[in-house]
């Protein structure tokens, strides 16, 4: 009994200590405080504002000079947005189910091709990946309006035009996920690799039990990105059936009709907000739970 | 020669059967699209019919743009000169947040959240949405919004108390940008933070025992041994500062130039195309330049 309660002890004494000597001084805590606080309102300012304006109505829209704060607040702007989506011709279901398959479905097949690709790249399998990677710090640097004309006329071949699959492929030829996973795959320290090598695992179980559980942080951070940046795609090139349209296409089409729409605009804002986020906070907290993990057992 | 092993030349196979999966859609979705486009830079495009009909001009286009367009070389300076002043304040503004973070104190989740937000509209519709909320833009707001956002107040303020145009100019200029800088810097902090919890716990211990102060760890051990994604972030934020679709406000507005010549009113493909690989070069040089100056370093802290 005693002993186990003296090395329950021992621990928390020095994390007293520890904790001690990164908050130096009161001083110190303040301006971390301060600083902090100053930049989160940074951070903060325009989603709160346009959460704000998304409850104003219009007189207050377009009042001067501007209040911050709405004072009659009303959901009137969801509900025009809700009308204008409700006057489309196809349901709104449907359009919601365009996006989340393609947001879903185009992250999941990115990652899984992304680290793949990364793998050999930071491990050199071979002397010629060193080739694939000067493609891959390249291609970085191109934004996909570049090619997008002889890409359409590819699309146009291949008869992807007005399928899910013309809005996932180009993501799929995205080389910042390559790198990103390359660069924390790199960390991974050979002997384990090696050692697992010898134990007589495949490279595939290497990759899927070893590798991949290792860059967690790193792979559920590319999650939010592909995640992200499928869901705001909007598409008015690959797509001209309507009821393949994707719901943030839709939806900005509904604010960009002009001065009369601020106010719906903002809703609009802030409901294509929503699901990334969602993603955002469970990947984030898992990515937490694996830091804190590992920092455990390290 | 020496002769590969059996288990060499089997490792090799199972990393071309990695990347194989990525490769057919760089191929396809990527690079056969953008030779096709080098070759519009050297010809005029036109439409007819239902394809494109090609007319070799040589380096016509080139000539053009450069020499003879009054816009072009203009935006490729505000490019530049964006991209120097992003880069300089988002890397030591993420580099801050990201070490003020990773320490230990109360509120430190809640924190970490709002200043990954931004990453969550920092492209796309959303951005653009909240943008033009903020700066009252031109497709929805109002042009009074822009007056609580950006420095107008403040410049009137500086004036009634006679301080000197040229400090008037920078304050305002730094202000105007500054929620557009600090929501492009979600990314950066989240990757500096990664990299700072992968650092070893032991070594900061054993520092400590010691006797090193906490700004020398930060200096001799922090900063040497996250090198390489100080690198990666600079990087990150060169690519991402030039291909960013800025507004008048803050950012360069080359993206939407060149989408706009190539699909807006004037429809100009070869222009477009020109316009996107002289600037793909400009960026190119860039970030040559980086790797220059920081990637031997890196390499030589790595080794």
């Amino acid at each position: 009994m005693t002993t186990a309660v003296r090395k329950k002890d021992k621990p928390k004494r020095i994390r007293e200590a520890k904790s001690a000597r990164i908050n130096r001084s009161i001083g110190g805590t303040v301006v971390i405080f301060l600083f902090l606080a100053l930049a989160s309102i940074f951070m903060l300012l325009p989603i709160v504002y346009t959460v704000v304006t998304s409850l104003k109505p219009m007189n207050e829209i377009f009042l001067y000079p501007p209040r911050f704060w709405v004072q009659n607040p009303t959901l009137s702007n969801f509900s025009t947005m809700a009308e204008l989506a409700g006057e489309m011709w196809v349901p709104f279901e449907r359009y919601l189910f365009n996006s989340v398959i393609v947001a879903v479905l185009g992250t999941i097949i990115y990652i899984f091709i992304a680290s793949m690709a990364a793998y050999p790249l930071a491990k050199r399998h071979t002397k010629g990946m060193s080739i694939y990677y000067s493609f891959v710090i390249i291609a970085i640097m191109f934004r996909p309006e570049v090619t997008q004309i002889p890409l359409y006329i590819i699309m146009a071949k291949l008869g992807l035009i007005n399928s899910y699959a013309a809005l996932i492929c180009p993501v799929l030829a995205g080389t910042l996920g390559v790198f990103l996973m390359r660069q924390f795959m790199e960390t991974v320290p050979d002997e384990i690799i090696e050692s697992a090598r010898i134990d007589g695992a495949g490279e595939f179980r290497i990759f899927f039990r070893m590798i991949m559980p290792m860059v967690k942080p790193a792979w559920l951070t590319l999650v939010i990105f592909t995640f992200q940046s499928l869901w705001s795609t909007v598409d008015t090139t690959y797509i001209y059936n309507e009821s393949m349209k994707t719901l943030t296409t839709v939806l900005q089409q509904i604010s960009s009709a002009g001065i009369a729409r601020a106010g719906a605009g903002a809703a609009v804002a802030l409901v294509l907000m929503i699901p990334p986020v969602v993603v955002f906070i469970i990947s984030q907290s898992s990515v937490m739970e694996t830091m804190a993990h590992s920092g455990m057992k390290g | 020669m020496k002769r590969r092993s059996h288990f060499e030349r089997k490792r090799a196979r199972a990393g071309y059967v990695f990347i194989l999966p990525w490769v057919i859609g760089f191929l396809l979705f990527f690079l056969i699209p953008l030779v096709n486009s080098f070759y519009y830079t050297f010809n005029t495009v036109r439409l007819s019919g239902n394809g494109f009909t090609l007319t070799w001009v040589g380096f016509d286009n080139y000539a053009h743009l450069l020499f003879a367009d009054a816009e072009y070389p203009q935006l490729l300076g505000t490019a530049v000169g964006n991209m120097l002043l992003e880069v300089a304040i988002i890397t030591l503004f993420s580099l801050l947040v990201a070490v003020l973070l990773n320490q230990k104190f109360h509120g430190r989740t809640f924190y970490r959240a709002v200043f990954f937000l931004p990453i969550i509209m920092t492209s796309g519709v959303v951005y653009t949405l909240v943008q033009s909320v903020m700066n009252g833009g031109t497709s929805i707001g109002n042009d009074q919004n822009a007056f609580m956002f950006q420095s107008t107040g403040l410049k009137e303020i500086m004036l009634q108390g006679n301080v000197p145009q040229d400090i008037i100019d920078i304050v305002t200029g730094v202000v105007d940008k500054i929620f557009a800088l600090l929501s492009k810097s979600g990314v950066q902090i989240l990757l500096f933070l990664s990299g700072l919890q992968k650092l070893p716990a032991s070594g900061y211990e054993a520092c400590k025992i010691e006797g090193a102060s906490s700004w020398d760890i930060f200096w001799k051990i922090t900063i040497p041994l996250i090198s390489p994604i100080i690198f990666l972030n600079i990087v990150y934020t060169i690519i991402d500062s030039f291909t960013a679709y800025g507004t008048t406000e803050a950012g360069n507005t080359m993206m939407g130039a060149i989408q706009n010549m190539g699909f807006g009113k004037v429809m100009n493909l070869s222009y477009s195309a020109t316009m996107a690989w002289i600037y793909f070069v400009v960026i190119i040089i860039f970030l040559g330049i980086a790797y220059g100056i920081l990637g031997r370093r890196v390499s030589k802290i790595q080794g």
